[in-house]
């Protein structure tokens, strides 16, 4: 997490061009959330200009990396990221981040899972290291955490297959990617250390990872800190354009939209396989919302975690307007943990039923 | 009064929540996107103009109070919209109350019979414009500053849109206003189509940059979603036949929302990475609205061009364009250099006149060899805006803003010379200001008498516009 002067500089410098599409600030209207107003700041505690103080560390975890300012970024939209984390190690560092924020830190070190839950909960399954398997499970703390659905979903789908498989969930421990967007740099490379020891130990072919924020934090992150697995690594998206026409799927009538999760539309540019696997479910074929694909809306993010209240706001605000403008959709699908987690939770009617992508597809298997 | 005090009298009358005194929030409150406003960033340990609070209402009744408070007190009183102004509209030049208007962003009403919306002024151009696309509804202003500007610095600032050669600029939009004034005294004129009720008092305040009250609502017309879009591309031997077809164009009552015309500097320097590859000039011309109508008018205009012995290129760079249309990165890149600085000059002229104006800015720029990119856009029957942007790269930061000055006061003297405006849609702020005089003659005295009877304390916004202190 180094200091990137040309690229803050470039910001600093920029027309605000992104600040209509910065969520938390349209939720919070604090002006020090927007990139280049943050990044402003940044500038100057750096050149020892201004103190660093609780005000910007609250500004800097209001960011929940949702990254829609990198689709309407005129540089390098690939510098946000980056410097978000830098922003959110500088002010970790001088501890000026919000409570939460230290208190997931300590559930992380403690626990090895940001809630800070006792681990060895769920049914323990004896997995034989010896023998050789189809598939690595992992399913991401916020899966585990936020929404165990997706994974027994996952696990059905897996059985009308007849694949073998190793499931990662009993004594889990986070893959660090909550750590590193939180700016613990030290505790992030610890515990992916761990789970690098952990994975390795099993014999499989490939791991298939069902929380995207995950697998993003495996295909760009590992390595980068020393860790490189030597097996195919691929989200669960993957895996249902492999194995979707070996399932037998009961096409249904249901008009379906697909909320584009952050880390897939803008992360993983993964846009046109979860359209695709619904294409082969649904008789209506057009789960555009209005947003959509790199321009799609924020469910909230992390932000549930250290802002609840904001977080609510922002997925509130999202189903309040759809239902403004749409009397059509019955179902949302998306493909991540958090966005199905808030956006459920946002529900006050039941106007729309919300699923995640595998819940969809292992509901309609025949 | 102390900021501390000052934090705490507004607290007493607003709430808690709804001021700041924080240095993170007078930072970023008290700067725009004005050129000089980045060279103070590593010129001064500090910006040399910082607001002691600022304060975010709610709804007009905060903005009611934070006037009387400041009239009585006398305390300045600074508005910040979006922060898109590139003339330094915000700057706190005295210290005092930055009032931040970005929780006052309601929509009011959507009116889909008469086809217009009331607004709070602080919503943001991009996020007014996603709110009417959801329902099939336009309202096709689009400045280049759309996605951080607000409603109320468009109409505060007189903005036009790329769109504008057929929807007009932000005055042709607004047809109801609601202004806090000096005295803290609500005006909320009324929302007609048309008015014989004497001058209209909308236009007191659209370009009045802050000085004769602060803008809280507006009602707006808007559209619904054109039908059909298109475009065509033309290349031309010399940009003096290319500026007589526009002209021919506009005569003609064709009314092209989009028409623009690069030099053959700026058409190499913008479109070369987007597959431009012609020795010329770069027109592009879009119609768009009713079907029928939008082929009819492209016939005539293709016509046109043709008859000036136009190439026609077809529609591709057209609609890369439209794609890449806030693609600054050429400009800003400048910017951020050490020693560097650019900025957009933007004058307008009649159709006599302009050709002499552009030769004048040209050779200017030419003798001071400083690198120029013009293009015209924003065509009407009577004339047509042409915008000149320039790049400097001097020793330092100081040198860099001396010399910004000089340009800008060179080219503002040619300008009136040439019988151009001095600005035809960034506003003046404090940057042009000293110029105005110049350009208004006796309609200078009017505002100041306007802005002395509405505010003779100069509590709202001072500094900004005209030059009399009172």
């Amino acid at each position: 997490m180094n200091f990137d002067k040309k690229s803050l500089r470039q910001c600093i410098y920029c027309h605000n061009f992104c600040k209509f599409s910065c969520v938390p600030y349209l939720a919070t209207k604090n002006q020090k959330i927007i990139q280049t107003q943050k990044n402003y700041l940044v500038y100057l505690v750096n050149e020892n200009k201004v103190k660093p103080n609780a005000e910007l560390g609250e500004a800097v975890y209001l960011c929940n990396d949702c990254r829609r300012c990198e689709t309407y970024c005129i540089f390098e939209g690939k510098n946000v990221l980056p410097n978000n984390r830098y922003a959110k190690n500088l002010i970790f560092k001088n501890m000026l981040a919000p409570k939460k924020v230290y208190d997931i830190y300590n559930n992380l070190l403690n626990s090895g899972n940001f809630l800070g839950r006792e681990t060895g909960q769920n049914e323990i399954r004896n997995f034989d290291k010896n023998k050789k398997y189809d598939f690595f499970i992992y399913p991401g703390d916020y899966v585990n955490m936020l929404a165990p659905g997706i994974t027994k979903s996952f696990i059905e789908i897996l059985g009308k297959l007849n694949k073998s498989f190793v499931l990662c969930d009993d004594d889990e421990v986070s893959d660090g990617v909550l750590a590193l967007d939180l700016g613990m740099e030290e505790l992030a490379g610890e515990l992916m250390e761990k789970n690098f020891k952990k994975i390795t130990q099993y014999k499989f072919d490939t791991l298939v990872v069902l929380n995207p924020h995950s697998y993003y934090c495996f295909i760009n992150d590992y390595e980068k800190y020393g860790f490189k697995f030597n097996f195919e690594i691929i989200h669960y998206i993957d895996f249902l354009k492999r194995y979707i026409d070996n399932l037998k799927i009961k096409k249904t009538d249901d008009y379906v939209k697909y909320f584009d999760p952050c880390i897939l539309s803008r992360g993983l540019k993964m846009n046109e396989s979860p359209r695709n696997i619904l294409g082969t479910l649904c008789n209506n074929q057009n789960f555009d919302l209005v947003k959509n694909r790199d321009e799609s809306e924020c469910c909230g993010g992390n932000l549930s975690l250290i802002f609840p209240d904001i977080s609510r706001t922002i997925s509130e605000g999202f189903l309040n307007e759809l239902k403004s403008y749409d009397d059509k959709t019955e179902i949302l699908i998306t493909v991540c943990p958090l966005c199905l987690s808030n956006l459920s939770k946002a529900q006050n009617s039941d106007r729309f039923k919300i699923y995640d992508l595998i819940e969809y597809v292992s509901n309609n298997i025949v | 009064m102390t900021g501390s005090n000052l934090k705490i009298e507004l607290e007493k009358l607003i709430g808690k929540n709804k001021v700041s005194s924080d240095i993170g929030d007078r930072l970023c409150f008290s700067r725009d996107v004005t050129p000089i406003c980045y060279k103070w960033i590593d010129l001064y340990k500090l910006p040399p103009y910082i607001c002691d609070v600022v304060v975010s209402p709610e709804n007009t009744e905060d903005v009611i109070k934070i006037v009387q408070f400041a009239k009585k007190n006398k305390i300045k009183i600074f508005i910040y919209g979006g922060g898109s102004g590139v003339v330094g509209g915000v700057i706190p030049t005295e210290g005092g109350i930055t009032i931040d208007m970005s929780r006052m962003s309601k929509v009011v009403i959507l009116d889909e019979e008469s086809l217009t919306i009331e607004v709070e002024s602080g919503i943001i151009g991009q996020n007014l414009e996603d709110f009417l696309n959801k329902k099939n509804y336009t309202l096709r202003h689009f400045p280049q500053s759309i996605r951080s500007a607000s409603v109320g610095g468009f109409i505060a600032t007189k903005s036009t849109g790329q769109f504008s050669t057929k929807y007009g600029g932000i005055e042709n939009y607004v047809t109801g206003l609601e202004v806090v004034l000096p005295d803290g005294n609500v005006l909320i004129t009324s929302d007609k189509p048309r008015s014989s009720t004497g001058p209209d008092i909308n236009n007191f305040f659209i370009g009045s940059e802050g000085i004769f009250g602060i803008i809280t609502r507006a009602i707006l017309k808007i559209y619904k979603m054109p039908e059909k879009v298109i475009y065509h591309c033309f290349i031309y031997e010399d940009i003096f036949s290319a500026l007589d077809s526009i002209r021919e164009i506009m005569q003609t009552g064709l009314k092209p929302p989009v028409i623009r015309l690069y030099n053959r500097e700026e058409s190499r320097q913008k479109f070369a990475k987007l597959g431009f590859d012609y020795d010329g000039c770069l027109m592009i011309l879009c119609f768009e609205g009713n079907s029928e109508l939008v082929d009819a008018e492209s016939e005539v205009a293709q016509k046109i061009c043709t008859k000036m012995k136009a190439k026609n290129i077809g529609d591709e760079l057209g609609k890369l364009w439209f794609d890449n249309r806030f693609d600054t990165r050429h400009i800003l890149e400048k910017e951020e250099e050490f020693g560097g600085v650019s900025d957009a000059i933007e004058l307008a002229a009649s159709w006599s006149k302009i050709k002499k104006l552009y030769a004048d800015v040209e050779s200017y720029f030419r003798k001071k060899q400083i690198t120029l990119a013009s293009h015209f856009s924003h065509a009407y029957t009577t004339g047509i805006s042409v915008y000149n942007i320039f790049f400097l790269n001097v020793k330092d930061e100081e040198e860099a803003i001396k010399r910004f000055y000089a340009v800008w006061n060179d080219v503002m003297e040619i300008a009136l010379n040439n019988d151009a405006t001095i600005s035809h849609h960034h506003g003046i702020g404090i940057i042009k200001k000293d110029k105005l005089r110049e350009e208004l003659n006796e309609g200078i005295n009017i505002l100041e008498n306007l802005k002395e009877k509405l505010d003779p304390d100069n509590i709202i916004n001072p500094d900004k516009l005209i030059t009399k202190m009172i």
